[in-house]
């Protein structure tokens, strides 16, 4: 549960500076969608803390590393940066639960 | 090869004949009969691959069409597929085939998934009960195949008849897979894990939404790199060729090239979107988000097989359509074929790719996705508007969830392929004629553009469209992308027309908005002909202008207040 309070605080802060990145108040070129997505893994952790389910959090996790790769591509791509690629540190979790 | 659906009759035909058909973890992948062949030790075989049915009660047209074959062109040998993580349901069928009276071989195929959940079957005691060969296989990893092709050889058995009313079949099935199959304990599976948080009350939808966000920033954005370098050496060929002098050269450089190279180079965009949608096909989360949507669905007068279709759509419009045929109710399966080309198909990103990153740079990847969802929002309130009027009646479903699987990289490859080449193969043929003509038109008669017959038609159809304010350039681009979508990009590129110029951003969004809802192509109402009639498909062209143009009216208003 120590690790569901961490990643939900650290997904909260990361959908924070987004939702600044894409107002422009801070780094620029976040968008509005990243905010979204990074919203729904905060959520998710959140109803895990919640409902003390494991499963939550192992779905979340997935999530933010599949969008912490995909954000990574497209910074090479195009060299927009989200904080989405910060969600990275949640992989070494995901793959270790989908073992 | 009959079965149920998905229970991977196709990658077994792909596993026995090393065919190249498109596979799919969803259920109705397979709507007409699909043929394969193979030499076993030196005989050859031709393996049909017929539509997946549940059983032979109701009255849908893939049914019909595994009924008829069975009894009509008297195959040799029935392979029953049976999915072995759900061996009661898949007998209902099997039982039913023996009263066909030919020779038989049960394949328990997922053999690989059912052990994983801690379900074993008794396979001799199960060949001893219906009197055929069983075969345990996993189709996917290819194991089981040389057993399989053993019992081939062999020629199978005619199994003991099971005849009966439907209620004696069900009972029987229950009976025959309490006997032969044993279930332990096993830990949680993914499954399970997984399904709780994708398919949550709350949760579900905004996973939907943040993955399918995912898909449009990898169709749009990582791909952006490499449609850019196609772009360039279209370019610089085009205008290598032009350069000569003489009518083939320019022909060939402003015409040909510039036409084909323009929709060419949009192969990196179609290529990741098939690569994402087939990797969420495979894994098993399709029939997930079918799932979560359907009784958001039935309240326009659809149901969760409609969505199979609609998702389809995003592919291409065509295999959507023939898709509906799996639809027992007539009046949704007509529903659903005349609001399938509102679903956004691969054809038109190249359209949104060119506007969206000359109009809105920053944000690309919103207005594409937008485009996608009004396309979606359209397609339910039109589903709505014809379930309440012409085509009153009710709607049920019922569809069974595949388990999540790591998509076998083999089949990943197969399928996007498969579904890109069909992109590359119509700008080969369509797209370059419709260029040849394009050219023609642009430079005929008189060498000079404003005198070409594309001037007279384009500027005869303009006063049409004149409200939104589109040049008669960009008009005869709508005109010629009725051959195909791709075509209107094709025609932008052959005229040399520089958009940017000659629209402001809002007029642009009308214009994509546009390409989203006119006229189906002509392949597309070719195949609402075949499948639901002509009046249908002329009313699904007149329907879809009509819409087209009352939207991308609207769109032009509301954008002139910003």
């Amino acid at each position: 549960m120590v690790l569901a309070v961490v990643f939900t605080v650290y997904f909260l802060l990361l959908t924070v500076f987004e939702m600044l990145s894409s107002m422009n108040f801070w780094i620029g070129g976040g968008s509005p969608m990243n905010v979204f997505v990074l919203g729904t893994v905060t959520a998710t952790c959140l109803k895990g803390l919640v409902v003390k389910k494991d499963s939550y959090l192992v779905a979340a996790t997935l999530i933010a590393s599949s969008f912490s790769i995909l954000m990574i591509l497209t910074y090479l791509a195009t060299g927009d940066f989200s904080f989405g690629i910060l969600g990275v540190v949640a992989t070494p979790y995901a793959i270790k639960k989908l073992k | 090869m009959v079965g149920n659906p998905n229970v991977g009759k196709t990658s077994l035909l792909n596993a026995l004949t090393g065919g190249n058909f498109s596979v799919g973890n969803f259920p109705g992948v397979t709507v007409e009969k699909k043929e394969g062949v193979a030499t076993i030790n030196g005989k050859k075989f031709i393996f049909v691959d017929l539509p997946g049915i549940y059983s032979f009660e109701t009255e849908s047209l893939d049914e019909k069409v595994t009924r008829d074959y069975l009894i009509k062109e008297k195959p040799d040998m029935v392979l029953n597929i049976v999915n072995a993580l759900n061996l009661e349901r898949n007998l209902y069928l099997t039982l039913q085939l023996t009263e066909f009276e030919i020779p038989m071989i049960v394949v328990l195929n997922m053999i690989d998934e059912a052990e994983k959940e801690g379900i074993s079957i008794d396979a001799k005691k199960l060949s001893k009960i219906l009197g055929t060969p069983v075969v345990k296989t996993s189709a996917v990893r290819e194991q089981g195949i040389d057993e399989l092709k053993r019992e081939i050889l062999k020629g199978g058995r005619i199994p003991k008849s099971f005849s009966g009313s439907l209620e004696e079949i069900v009972r029987m099935a229950e009976n025959i897979a309490k006997e032969v199959v044993k279930v332990e304990k096993v830990d949680r599976v993914i499954e399970e894990v997984l399904d709780e948080v994708f398919m949550d009350t709350h949760l579900g939808i905004p996973i939907f939404l943040s993955i399918m966000w995912m898909m449009f920033v990898f169709t749009y954005s990582v791909a952006e790199p490499f449609t850019e370098l196609l772009g360039s050496l279209f370019d610089f060929l085009a205008t290598y060729i032009a350069s000569f002098d003489g009518w083939l050269f320019s022909m060939l450089g402003d015409g040909v090239v510039a036409g084909v190279g323009s929709v060419l180079s949009f192969i990196p965009n179609i290529a990741f979107l098939f690569l994402f949608l087939s990797l969420l096909e495979l894994s098993g989360y399709m029939p997930r988000a079918v799932f979560l949507v359907d009784g958001f669905m039935s309240r326009f007068g659809l149901n969760g097989r409609s969505v199979i279709s609609l998702i389809m759509g995003f592919g291409c419009n065509v295999p959507a359509i023939l898709a509906t045929r799996s639809i027992e109710d007539g009046k949704v399966r007509i529903a659903t074929t005349l609001v399938n080309p509102f679903m956004s198909c691969s054809a038109r990103l190249p359209i949104y790719v060119l506007f969206a990153g000359m109009f809105f740079p920053e944000n690309g990847s919103v207005v594409i996705m937008s485009l996608y969802l009004i396309g979606v929002v359209i397609a339910l309130i039109s589903a709505l508007i014809l379930r309440k009027t012409l085509l009153e009646g009710e709607s049920e479903f019922i569809m069974e969830l595949p388990p999540y699987m790591l998509p076998n990289p083999k089949e990943l490859w197969l399928m996007t392929w498969v579904r890109t080449k069909h992109f590359i193969e119509k700008a080969g043929t369509v797209i370059l004629g419709m260029s040849i003509v394009v050219w023609y038109i642009t430079n005929y008669p008189g060498g000079s553009i404003e005198t070409s017959y594309a001037a007279m038609l384009g500027k005869a159809l303009q006063p049409v469209f004149s409200p939104m304010g589109w040049s008669w350039e960009l008009v005869l681009a709508l005109i010629t992308g009725f051959a195909a979508k791709e075509v209107v990009v094709a025609t932008i590129s052959v005229l040399n027309v520089d958009v940017a110029s000659v629209m402001t951003p809002h007029q642009a969004f009308a214009y994509m908005l546009f390409t989203l809802l006119y006229m189906p192509c002509v392949a597309t109402i070719a195949a609402i002909r075949a499948e639901i009639g002509t009046r249908w498909a002329v009313f699904a062209v007149s329907f879809s202008f009509l819409v087209a143009y009352v939207i991308s009216l609207i769109a032009t208003g509301v954008g002139l207040w910003f």
